[in-house]
């Protein structure tokens, strides 16, 4: 059964570009321009995933709230927030109001569509309550789940956000520095910030020591990287 | 000096000068009732003057009067002069035709007596012998009296020795007693002296009322055994049968001022011969006027006899006598005068009462204007203060706005009210213009992203594996394009991005020795060398963001250093409470102009294309991080010309915070 991807976006050729992908890769999909237009249709029918911008047309926050009405309805649906708004604080909020995911602008259509498709799986297997098969890869006390992202320290589940999951992916299954280009390129974004590379681990960081207050795993190379240690 | 402090001296000073104010004006006013005080006695004294000038007959008394003092003490019949001691400048000398004193004179009168002093000048005394009957056959003084019925009487004094005299009434001959018997009645004592002999009597008052007539008449007798009467020196020249009038103190007169006299003040009256005639009032205080007339209250007598009205202020025992002084006159004729005389006690004890009120009330106003210019200005001080502290807090370390504008005082109507309000104003806008500064670039951001990820993705929609060449060219300019707005997104976050970074205390040292080593990783082709501690250096730092920073300061280094020249960073902690990091290139160097103006942003120095976009906003971004950080970040050339050198100066972690570090490090 195809999925069916709701996009909100009110550039008109941006939302193009994205359904024509999508439709490629055999989604069906539907177009919204604006918050209004898209409630209205999420009152009859859930997507499977939604995509969103978060400034629609005049609305400069029309996406969160889009986001906030499908998290009340349906906590296990999966929404990417797709912006040029790319500040710490929106990020932080969009995940608060229950995003899966949090890409900044501009993203290329194969990373796009990769992305969905983790997305969509990890959604399946949750609404499956978390029959987890798939490539289980552990680095000593961690374990990532490849196929529904999942990762587990000590065996405790840590809830990371696609991207957060590639970056400590990348840094696990490296026995040296992975430099910052590297983790880059893991989040498979076109051009990024170093120091979003160093937000993200700042926050793997966190999620981890609030089960483990000694985790002290991910050492800092200056100037050069990252490195997974233990 | 504080506001308070310059307040408080300032109002102190003022509120001193009142007292003094008040002790001046207290001197006016008792000056003023002093000169008030004059000026009614003045005319109490010209109103008693009026009063008495019609009485003519009270003051017509005849120049050869006897004046009776009034003695204020107890006479005791002795001989001796100590109870006459004030009226014996007074005594009246009579003289024999000679004119040779004979005898002097003192009369004195208290309710019962009338008293006589008098002290008789007697080479030889001639004492009474029985063998002689007449009674003028010895020294003896003769009293000559009208009684109320206008009835002569005549007494003879006399003794027989030093002591007690006798007394006798005689005929009208002077030689033989009427009765023969001593009258006790008259008390009469008779004391040998140097030159003569003094004779002191009394006799009962109401003997001379109302014809008050009386004379004396020493009577000297010669010869031992024929005796005879040598001289008679009488107080009346008529020594046979004149009589002297007898003038007390004038009971008319006192009945007729006495309503105008008062406890505190004396009224004193005197004839033209300055005798005293009445003495009224003063009971309540001590003046001496009239009791003893001194020198100056003479010289004021003598004044207004001459007809001039006097006033004048006597100093006596520290008090402040006022005399008036009003000539009492008759068909313009002066016949006396009159004197008020009152003390100014009164009236100091009210200006000491006033002065005492002035103090009080000063200290009390001082006291209670201290108070309310200490909390005045306290409170002054505190809205200052608070107004000061509010604008400080709403503004962060890197002159960002924390918080919304808003102050205490801003509802007040008063001129701080209008101080906070203005600043108010003017925070806001200046807020509003900052947030405005900061928004741009997201704007633009937003803005420029979305077409930039259009034509991103439209490259990616045309078709075919390996794209031609204008469409990779294409995407390297949409790349190129991104890292612009990202670099420039970096640039205008930055503030605010580093208020929310986590602050700790971190080995500098440590940190910068593992980035050259991984930078040198990073970079084979690039030659960076390191000197210094390596370890145990402590700041208070954001570890990413002195990553960030090295990474901006490396990345100039290298673009413009020679190929292969060494980059040497250096670290130094012998600079006061900072540690220095130098980083150090060979190359080209710096216009000098340019120096000071390379941490604004948009300014480079590059002249060839690297492929990477150079907007000059990497060394702005280290500025502000250093500057976050409470640092200094400049920029130089090499002495020797050889190249740039980059200083960054950052404050050393307290002590015991960098102790607590190492001792977690530790652990």
């Amino acid at each position: 059964m195809n999925k069916t991807i709701a996009i909100v976006e009110d550039d008109a050729d941006q939302r193009r570009y994205y359904a024509a992908a999508l439709r490629e890769a055999g989604y069906t999909v539907e177009e919204y321009e604006d918050r209004q237009q898209a409630l209205n249709a999420f009152d009859g029918q859930l997507p499977d995933l939604a995509i969103l911008d978060i400034a629609l047309k005049s609305e400069v926050g029309g996406g969160f709230e889009i986001c906030r009405y499908l998290q009340q309805r349906e906590p296990k649906l999966p929404v990417l927030i797709l912006t040029s708004r790319g500040d710490e604080l929106d990020r932080i909020y969009g995940m608060q109001l229950g995003a899966w995911d949090y890409q900044t602008k501009p993203v290329s259509l194969d990373f796009l569509k990769v992305r969905i498709e983790s997305l969509l799986r990890i959604g399946e297997i949750n609404s499956d309550n978390g029959s987890s098969t798939g490539q289980v890869q552990c680095f000593g006390d961690l374990c990532l789940n490849t196929r529904t992202m999942q990762c587990f320290w000590q065996e405790t589940e840590i809830n990371l956000t696609p991207t957060e999951f590639s970056i400590l992916l990348a840094l696990a299954a490296s026995d040296e520095v992975v430099t910052l280009d590297a983790l880059i390129s893991a989040t498979r974004q076109g051009v990024v910030e170093e120091n979003t590379i160093s937000t993200h681990i700042l926050h793997i960081r966190k999620k981890f020591r609030a089960i483990d207050a000694g985790f002290n795993c991910i050492k800092t190379r200056y100037g050069l990287g990252y490195q997974w240690c233990c | 000096m504080k506001l308070r402090t310059r307040l408080l001296i300032f109002s102190s000073i003022f509120l001193l000068v009142l007292p003094w104010f008040g002790f001046h004006f207290t001197a006016r006013i008792e000056q003023s009732l002093l000169e008030g005080q004059e000026e009614a006695q003045s005319m109490v004294a010209s109103a008693i003057a009026t009063v008495l000038n019609g009485y003519t007959g009270l003051f017509d008394i005849a120049e050869n009067a006897l004046y009776v003092y009034p003695v204020k003490t107890l006479i005791d019949i002795d001989g001796y002069d100590e109870d006459w001691q004030a009226l014996l400048p007074r005594m009246r000398v009579y003289r024999d035709e000679k004119d040779r004193p004979v005898f002097s004179l003192l009369l004195g009168d208290d309710p019962d007596y009338l008293y006589a002093y008098l002290k008789i000048s007697d080479s030889h005394i001639v004492y009474r012998n029985p063998r002689y009957v007449p009674l003028d056959a010895s020294d003896h003084v003769r009293l000559e009296y009208l009684d109320k019925n206008t009835q002569r009487h005549r007494l003879v004094i006399l003794a027989e020795a030093q002591g007690r005299a006798s007394v006798y009434e005689v005929t009208k001959d002077w030689r033989y007693w009427k009765s023969g018997n001593n009258i006790s009645a008259v008390y009469a004592w008779w004391r040998e002296t140097a030159d003569g002999y003094d004779l002191e009597l009394r006799l009962p008052r109401d003997w001379v009322e109302p014809n008050r007539r009386l004379s004396l008449s020493v009577v000297n007798v010669f010869g031992e055994n024929e005796r005879y009467v040598d001289t008679i020196v009488s107080t009346h020249s008529n020594a046979i049968d004149g009589l002297n009038p007898l003038m007390f103190q004038s009971a008319e007169i006192s009945s007729v001022i006495k309503n105008l006299s008062e406890s505190d003040s004396r009224i004193c009256v005197v004839d033209r011969y300055r005798r005293v005639r009445a003495v009224i009032g003063g009971q309540k205080v001590q003046i001496p006027l009239c009791n003893n007339i001194d020198r100056v209250s003479e010289k004021l007598v003598n004044r207004a006899l001459q007809g001039q009205t006097q006033v004048s202020r006597l100093q006596r025992e520290g008090e402040t006598l006022i005399v008036a002084a009003h000539p009492v006159s008759n068909e313009g004729k002066i016949i006396g005068a009159v004197m008020v005389s009152k003390n100014s006690r009164q009236i100091l004890a009210m200006q000491r009462d006033t002065l005492m009120e002035i103090a009080l009330a000063s200290l009390g106003l001082f006291v209670l204007v201290f108070a309310s210019l200490l909390f005045f200005s306290s409170w002054l001080a505190y809205r200052i203060n608070r107004l000061q502290k509010e604008a400080t807090g709403l503004i962060d370390a890197s002159g960002r706005f924390v918080r919304e504008v808003e102050f205490s005082d801003s509802h007040r109507k008063d001129e701080i009210g209008e101080l906070a309000r203005s600043f108010s104003r003017l925070l806001d806008r200046l807020n509003s213009y900052t947030r405005f500064l900061e928004t741009v670039p997201r704007m633009l951001r937003h803005e420029i992203l979305n077409p930039v990820n259009t034509i991103s993705m439209s490259l990616q929609s045309m078709p075919g594996e390996s794209a031609p060449k204008p469409l990779q060219t294409a995407g390297a300019a949409v790349t190129q394009l991104q890292l612009i707005v990202s670099k420039l997104t970096e640039a205008a976050s930055i503030d605010e991005a580093l208020s929310q970074d986590a602050m700790e205390v971190i080995d500098i040292a440590a940190l910068l020795a593992e980035y050259v080593e991984n930078s040198q990783l990073k970079h084979p082709q690039a030659n960076l060398c390191y000197s210094g501690r390596t370890k145990g250096v402590y700041i208070r730092a954001n570890d990413i963001r002195m990553v960030q920073l090295l990474d901006k300061i490396k990345d100039n280094a290298l673009d413009f250093s020679r190929p292969g020249s060494p980059i040497c960073f250096a670290i130094d902690v012998n600079h006061g409470g900072y540690v220095r990091i130098t980083i150090k290139n060979e190359g080209e160097t710096i216009v000098e102009e340019q120096l000071s103006l390379l941490f604004q942003g948009m300014m480079s120095q590059r002249t060839e294309k690297t492929g990477q976009p150079h907007l000059g906003i990497g060394l702005y971004v280290a500025h502000r991080i250093s500057r976050f950080h409470q640092g200094k970040l400049t920029i130089a050339n090499r002495e020797d010309g050889s190249g740039v050198v980059v200083i960054l100066e950052l404050p050393l972690a307290e002590r015991a915070a960098a102790e607590k570090t190492t001792s977690e490090r530790t652990e």
